[in-house]
């Protein structure tokens, strides 16, 4: 059970307050129709497996019900960054 | 036998307490535990080992104990496998060994094939699934723990969350000096202490009869933290017989709290609480959780009576009781002097044998020569004798030679009753590695301290090596400085100095373990798993390297005690056989829980009624009072029939399904998910998430949807209503409420935030009552005076404000049933009056209510599917033959449609909603039985199956591959029912329309 | 035409009303009270995009100035707004006051938008030594260090969504959706026995 820091609600709150929502920076192809059968499958199905720091999307479901991006290392479960959805990460 | 009282001893004598173990009767006193009352009383036999059966007894004084597990109580109070050394003694205590050790085993009968039975014994021998089958039962009979309990548990456990700027973890000198300075030097920040003994103080009552001060600064400090407990009870919780058990991510630490009445039967009643589980999220910890010793290793050292050194004197010191006369003190540090000199203190004959020359030692040898104790320096233990116990040791001379031991020489013998060894210390780093933290082997304190620096936590004490109790007081108050410093609190740190050799533990020598001890047979490791040093030998003469490898080899470390006497041993012993140093081995990895931890504290209050919310609609009370049957659908509890006096689910069922299409019947429909959907961009946001299209629907009418995956799969469905250009309300299915509403919020959030519409899931908010049947508008009319009802004026799929009983409400013609409808959906604290108005007003054509499976029956009749029971996530719009509601033409791609085109969904053996007509049509096909074709193969299921009162006869949909080109065709489902086995149903393939399936019946008659 | 169908008299029935005594309250002991407040009403403003609108109506309609966020502000004759999320605000007022807030419906800019949502809650007021000790059985919050008065949390009790907000020293308000209701009860007044 973790802190995770909610970028809305500007406030630490505990896990249960959230859910997972998936790989991060998944963007939905902007012309379905005009792709191969092959690449819809890698939008739909395949997500990277990645050991190591990685971004993934959590919901403040039980919070403000936003969605955010969370930076968090798969080896040591630490999260390192926390951004509003949309912000810029670079930094 | 118990000594004569001194200032150390917490029994009190003037409680005695009467309990019984093993079938007998003992006394002991208030403050013992059950281990300390059976030393007094020298009941010393507890068990038979787990593989060679050999008899054993208590090796230690607290959880470290291997050896002494009992089961307690019996009943709904019954606990099996906990420890005697952390049971605290109470009148009318019962308890018994986990295994029987008095009787015949087997196992030490055959004590001349134990050389036979090594690590890898069982895995080897029985990896034949044949023979392990066979004796399988007869082994675990044989093991050695406590049976499993038959019944429920009756106690209270409850769970408290606590939030703390600084959690202090261990109440031993080191905790108490901590928690004092923090305390001292604080005004508001929240102050947790924690410690699993019944009694703050730790190891500080072996040094009373040795050091005065100590006890004056135990008496002292106690007063001063319960000074603080009761004065400053808002901001300080000190929790003793409490457990601190897990550390998980960013200082949240687990503790269990047993209470007085927690093993104690007498004291308990249904309301108290047997244990507490605090769940605290600390700013700051400190860890003082102090050290546990390792024994010595020789063979045979797991004899009845070989002990800990330490736990010895706790026993002596802390409980007055000592379990023999005449003892021999064995080890490689000084602290085995102090024990002697306890044991002198008290009369007790001892000697001590001390494995490190005379030239390394200082004078603490010979201060204790001079008290008149026997002192013996250079010598080892290379085996004890004795059966029932120990009674005799035989040593030889031991040399360090270069960088190990050797054992040189003849070996003479000693008579002892009692053997106390000391082969060094191990700090309790269990916690502070929960989250991965590894500890390190530190030379001088020969032990794996905790990590040097780890955020938000410091350690103090034993377990960062300060042995000593005097230099721990200190190390505690520096350390709890610097988490003040961190907290802000204070901006400069006050640094004390520690005394000199303060890292080091007493002057620990290394670890022994030269070839002519550990190649001898017998000489245990781990006592709980009859682990010995052949055996990590063999499992690196095998290959093992890994010291996680050695350790799941052997099993060595994997019983109760988790090897916190055993486990570094091994660990020496391995480097040792390998040639590597302890660094290079290292320690396998800990892991919570650090003690057990009963599954009803787990469990805490979420158990029966309170385990899952138990979701109603605000008009429940309506339906209890008409005697509704309940079924649970997701969460809520929905009515699932009404019967009437004496009448079975199906009888219940025939009369409201015939009522609702004969005449006049009302189901609860509020538990539906409905999702309030305003903006410019409304229109398009629903032609993106739904099939269908949206752009046209005129205000003032309702719409049926289907909900797609982007995999093209069906996940939701629902009626939604046009209530201004820009202002729709969806609903949902009741069990995908709130995962539409989260995904829908996931779309919009994430991938079209351009859209410039908001989603208000407004379920709790409104009632939906449905009202049902040809007599329908006849009754709306009666309830509500401002909307017209006339048929071409109130279309099918249209909605109208108006007031209903006076109240405003949004009356939906809608279907669910294909008969005339209407759903009255008001304000959900109006929702049980309009409930027992429709149920009054419409008595006059005997208004039937109808649950959820009359609500099934006649939906299959029409062939509507239930999202989630005919379908199952892997079924397109194709696959149920609702083609006509995919709209392709739309100026983007909504979700699933691109799926849509690929080849494995428009492949043609995929499963298809058909219809199935069982040739016996009073035989009704159970839900889940399969259709099997002619090789024997499943081509399909039943997902909706019934009897049809209006058709009288049964009906069903199944799933049915390329059911939909097999219509008219006959073919057989096969079920196997108990007792009268294989049964097949032949069964014509048809449509899933059973009734009415020009849809006349929905404007009704009038 | 008069008969007995247009005499209707709705009755309104509150949340926690048949779990409570006749005086209102779930709980009432020493140290401890849980009192339903029956009269509250809650409607949901979502803010446009641009919020400049958003401000402007808030303060035109009912005079209030949007709060910061997990704050509550206060409007014209009492009404509250309570922070829920950047695009989320509740318009938290009394019963008697329904009818005129939602007239400024009418008034709003496009891409701001209003939902009534009033009967999807019941409202709980808690007072003495032992709230924290009996909420803390089932709230993972730090509602002793981290909800002062005029701060609003969205959190969970148990397994159940609830609004925990401060308006007055020595109050604990729980907003709690009457689908959990029972739930909700059941857990405190379980917990309560043994404080």
């Amino acid at each position: 059970m973790f802190l995770i820091h909610c970028p809305y609600c500007n406030e630490e709150r505990e896990q249960e307050e959230f859910s997972p929502a998936g790989e991060a920076f998944i963007a939905r192809p902007e012309a379905p129709e005009d792709i191969s059968d092959e690449a819809w499958a890698d939008y739909v199905f395949y997500r990277t497996n990645h050991k190591g720091d990685h971004w993934e999307q959590w919901v403040h479901s039980n919070g403000c019900r936003k969605y955010f991006m969370v930076e968090r290392s798969t080896i040591t479960h630490e999260i390192l960054k926390v951004a509003a959805f949309g912000a810029d990460i670079s930094e | 036998m118990r000594v004569e009282q001194i200032t150390s001893h917490q029994i009190d004598r003037s409680k005695p307490l009467t309990f019984i173990f093993n079938n007998k009767k003992y006394k002991g006193f208030e403050g013992d535990t059950l281990a300390s009352a059976l030393i007094a009383n020298d009941a010393l036999l507890f068990a038979r080992s787990f593989k060679y059966g050999r008899k054993r007894g208590l090796m230690a004084a607290g959880v470290e104990e291997p050896n002494a597990l009992v089961s307690l109580e019996m009943g709904g109070r019954y606990t099996p496998n906990l420890k005697a050394t952390e049971i605290p003694l109470y009148d009318g205590l019962s308890a018994k060994s986990a295994t029987n050790p008095h009787s015949f085993d087997l196992r030490a009968f055959i004590k001349p094939l134990h050389r036979f039975m090594p690590a890898g014994f069982y895995y080897k021998t029985f990896i034949k699934q044949a023979v392990w089958a066979k004796v399988e039962d007869s082994l675990r009979a044989l093991s050695g723990f406590s049976e499993a309990p038959t019944q429920e548990d009756v106690d209270v456990y409850d769970h408290v969350h606590h939030h703390a700027e600084v959690l202090i973890v261990g109440g031993g000198a080191a905790g108490m000096s901590a928690a004092l300075e923090v305390l001292k030097n604080s005004d508001s920040e929240r102050v947790i202490l924690v410690d699993e003994r019944a009694r703050l103080g730790g190891e500080l009552f072996n040094e009373f009869a040795s050091d005065e001060a100590a006890a004056i600064w135990h008496e002292e400090g106690v007063a001063d933290l319960c000074g603080f407990a009761k004065e400053q009870s808002d901001r300080f919780t000190m929790l003793t017989r409490a457990t601190a058990y897990a550390w998980h991510d960013q200082n949240y630490v687990e503790v269990l709290e047993t209470h007085a009445t927690g093993e104690n039967l007498s004291l308990t009643n249904g309301s108290q609480v047997r244990k507490t589980l605090h769940k605290i999220r600390a700013k700051k910890v400190i860890l003082a959780t102090g050290a546990h010793e390792r024994p010595m290793l020789f063979e045979a050292n797991d004899l009845t009576n070989i002990m800990l050194s330490q736990s010895v004197r706790r026993y002596l010191n802390e409980f007055g009781a000592v379990s023999g006369k005449k003892v021999v003190v064995y080890g490689n540090n000084d602290s085995i002097y102090q024990t002697a000199q306890d044991l002198h203190r008290c009369n007790i004959s001892c000697t001590v044998i001390d494995v490190r020359s005379a030239g390394a030692t200082n004078s603490i040898a010979d201060k204790t020569r001079q008290g008149g104790i026997k002192v013996m320096q250079g010598y080892a233990i290379v085996k004890a004798h004795g059966s029932d116990k120990v009674d005799g040791i035989d040593v030889a001379l031991a040399v360090r030679q270069g960088v190990s031991w050797e054992v040189i020489g003849e070996s003479e013998s000693l008579s002892c009753d009692l053997l106390a060894t000391s082969g060094g210390f191990n700090p309790v780093v269990h916690l502070d590695c929960h989250t991965g933290a590894k500890a390190t082997f530190d030379e001088v304190s020969q032990a794996f301290l905790p990590q040097k620096e780890r955020p938000n936590r410091q350690t103090c004490g034993a377990v960062s090596g300060v042995g000593a109790w005097h230099d721990a007081v200190i190390d505690a108050k520096n350390k709890a400085q610097l988490t003040l410093q961190s907290l802000g609190v204070v901006s400069e740190v006050n640094n004390a100095e520690l005394g000199e050799n303060h890292s080091n533990y007493y002057n620990v020598g290394e670890f022994f373990t030269p070839a002519a001890i550990i190649e001898r047979p017998k000489v245990f490791l781990d006592l709980q798993n009859d682990v010995t040093t052949l055996d990590v030998a063999l499992s690196i003469r095998e290959g093992y390297r890994s010291i996680e490898h050695i350790k799941r080899y052997t099993a060595m470390g994997f019983g109760t005690d988790q090897g916190k006497t055993g486990n570094i041993n091994g660990i020496a012993v391995a480097a040792a056989i390998l040639g590597k140093t302890m660094p290079e081995v290292g320690t396998t990895t800990f892991r919570p829980a650090y003690t057990g931890v009963d599954f009803g504290a787990l469990a805490g209050r979420e158990n029966g009624g309170l385990f899952d919310p138990q979701r109603y609609t605000t008009i429940h009370d309506s339906h209890v009072a008409k005697g509704a049957e309940f079924e649970v659908v997701g969460q809520w509890y929905r009515p699932w029939y009404y019967p009437k006096t004496g009448e079975n689910i199906h009888q219940a069922v025939h009369r409201e399904c015939l009522a609702a299409r004969t005449s006049l019947g009302m189901m609860d429909a509020s538990t539906l998910g409905k999702i309030d959907v305003q903006g410019p961009d409304a229109r398009e946001f629903l032609s993106r998430v739904y099939t269908n299209a949206w752009m046209k629907l005129a205000p003032g009418s309702c719409r049926y949807g289907l909900m797609c995956n982007e995999k093209g799969m069906i996940i939701d469905d629902g009626v939604s209503t046009c209530i201004g250009d820009n202002h729709f309300i969806m609903t949902t299915t009741t069990g995908g409420a709130a995962s539409v509403y989260s995904t829908l919020e996931m779309w919009l959030q994430t991938e079209w935030n351009h859209l410039d519409v908001h989603l208000n899931s407004v379920t709790d908010h409104y009632s939906t009552i449905a009202v049902v049947g040809p007599n329908a508008r006849n009754l709306m009319k009666l309830l509500c005076q401002d909307v017209d009802f006339d048929r071409e004026s109130f279309k099918f799929m249209q909605w109208r404000p108006g007031i209903v009983c006076g109240v405003s409400a949004r009356i939906m013609r809608i279907s669910f049933s294909g008969e005339l409808a209407y759903e009255i959906n008001v304000e959900a604290n109006y929702g049980r009056y309009i409930w027992d108005q429709v149920a009054t007003v419409g008595e006059k054509w005997n208004i039937t209510p109808y649950g959820t499976e009359s609500m099934h029956v006649l939906r299959a009749e029409k062939g509507y599917i239930i999202v989630g029971q005919d379908t199952d996530g892997s079924m397109t719009p194709a696959d149920v033959n609702m083609n006509w509601i995919v709209a392709n033409n739309k100026p983007f791609s909504f979700i699933g449609q691109r799926s849509f085109s690929i080849a494995a969904l428009s492949a043609e053996n995929r499963f298809q909603l058909i219809g199935l007509l069982t040739k016996d049509a009073s035989v009704v096909i159970p839900e889940g039985a399969h259709i099997i074709d002619n090789g024997g193969k499943s081509v399909g299921y039943v997902t909706s199956s019934y009897f049809s009162p209006m058709l009288g006869r049964s009906i069903a949909m199944a799933q049915m591959q390329g059911g939909l080109s097999k219509v008219g065709e006959t073919t057989i489902v096969k079920i196997v029912q108990e007792k009268q086995g294989l049964k097949e149903i032949p069964c014509e393939i048809s449509s899933s329309v059973f009734y009415d399936i020009n849809g006349e019946r929905v404007d009704g008659n009038d | 035409m008069t008969n007995s169908t247009t005499n209707f008299k709705p009755v309104f029935a509150s949340t926690f009303e048949s779990m409570t005594d006749d005086e209102g309250y779930l709980i009432n002991q020493e140290g401890l009270s849980c009192l339903e407040i029956c009269d509250k009403a809650i409607v949901i403003l979502r803010a446009s995009k641009d919020p400049e609108k958003t401000k402007k109506a808030a303060k035109e309609n009912w005079g209030i100035d949007l709060p910061h966020v997990l704050g509550i502000s206060k409007g014209d004759d009492g009404v509250q707004c309570f922070w829920i999320s950047p695009d989320e605000y509740w318009l938290v007022h009394s019963q008697f006051q329904r009818e005129a807030l939602w007239q400024k419906q009418v008034d709003l800019p496009v891409g701001v938008s209003l939902v009534d949502n009033t009967g999807a809650y019941g409202a709980l007021c808690f007072k003495g030594t032992n709230v924290h000790k009996l909420l803390s059985r089932w709230m993972g919050y730090d509602l002793s260090g981290k909800l002062a008065v005029g701060k609003v949390v969205s959190t969970t009790l148990g397994q159940a969504p609830v609004v925990a907000y401060r308006e007055t020293e020595g109050e604990l308000m729980l907003l709690v959706r009457h689908s959990f209701s029972h739930y909700v009860v059941g857990l405190l007044t379980d917990s309560a026995k043994r404080l």
